[in-house]
């Protein structure tokens, strides 16, 4: 397995090279894969869950706006 | 339906359309890189690096200017911005730590070092969460919303020493796109990765937006309320 371990983190002040397109794809397919498949996961999870707190939230604010709005029109219309 | 809704549709709908072409163009058209880049794996860097420059820093840019902005004028939006736009700086930078880490147990073999980028990136986020942790539970008064403008402003500082942290101090982090680094070889990554930052970008756009409305709206009923309690009316 390649660079899979710590001591394979390259040395200080050595710029890593650039992304360059293979022939015929990368081996070791499983372990690439299922790290592909966990990063995508995780990132949509995020994205999910941060959208649903908006969502709920804001759902939560209209409800309670609207709760106001039919009590104030149950206010007597009368001058202070 | 108001002009805006039209808008938010309009923008929400185009970044849906955007990510799905991203997604297809990542798994279908651009090749797989070299195995020292994590090989298949390093398709995560067409949604890690736009999530850093369209997402994260993004966010903290609107917060640096709202924060600045509400110091100047202290005004009720320029509040809701800054705070709206430090809620997606979080978000977006877990994005950007999970999704490094990830690809770092595949490329390096570990899932953290104290590497120079790494670190400043990871101090950054934790402005961010300080300025949201003390925006969810002190007080919404006005010496609280200054001090988390102070919060907003100063954490924009960090964004330049992230960025220069690896030409400055070295590191393990790759230096792909800047200067010194070898690029993208395919003319395929190269698309997917413009691609990538447009869809994170109206995104984080979409996400600003929403958080900024749900301030707004929160500030407002908070004044509504306090009104309908003045003239006699109980909570429920």
């Amino acid at each position: 397995m390649q660079s899979s371990a710590p001591s394979s983190v390259k040395s200080h002040n050595a710029l890593p090279e650039g992304f360059v397109k293979v022939e015929g794809g990368a081996t070791e397919q499983v372990s690439e894969t299922t790290s592909l498949l966990l990063a995508y996961t995780a990132i949509w999870l995020i994205l999910m869950a941060f959208t649903l707190a908006t969502w709920r939230s804001l759902r939560s604010l209209r409800a309670h706006a609207a709760r106001i709005d039919r009590a104030v029109g149950q206010l007597p219309r009368t001058p202070q | 339906m108001r002009a805006s809704d039209w808008v938010f549709d309009l923008l929400l709908a185009l970044t849906g359309l955007i990510f799905a072409y991203l997604i297809a163009q990542i798994f279908f058209v651009v090749p797989d890189a070299q195995l020292s880049a994590g090989g298949i794996a390093q398709k995560i860097f067409y949604f890690h690096f736009p999530s850093i420059f369209c997402g994260f820093f993004l966010s903290i840019f609107v917060c640096f200017a709202a924060s600045a902005g509400y110091l100047a004028s202290s005004t009720e939006w320029t509040n809701s911005l800054a705070r709206g736009s430090a809620d997606c700086a979080v978000a977006f930078g877990a994005v950007m730590l999970v999704s490094g880490m990830i690809w770092a147990k595949r490329a390096w073999g570990i899932w953290w070092t104290w590497d120079p980028q790494l670190t400043t990136a990871l101090l950054t986020v934790l402005i961010y969460l300080t300025v949201v942790i003390l925006r969810t539970f002190s007080e919404d008064g006005a010496a609280e919303r200054r001090f988390a403008a102070v919060l907003g402003v100063l954490g924009a500082v960090n964004v330049p020493i992230i960025r220069y942290s690896v030409q400055k101090w070295g590191g393990n982090h790759p230096v792909v796109l800047r200067k010194g680094g070898a690029g993208l070889s395919d003319p395929a990554m190269v698309e997917a990765l413009r691609i990538g930052f447009v869809a994170m970008a109206l995104l984080c756009i979409l996400f600003i937006w929403l958080r900024t409305e749900r301030y707004v709206l929160r500030s407002r009923l908070v004044r509504v309320d306090e009104e309908a309690l003045s003239r006699g009316l109980d909570e429920s």
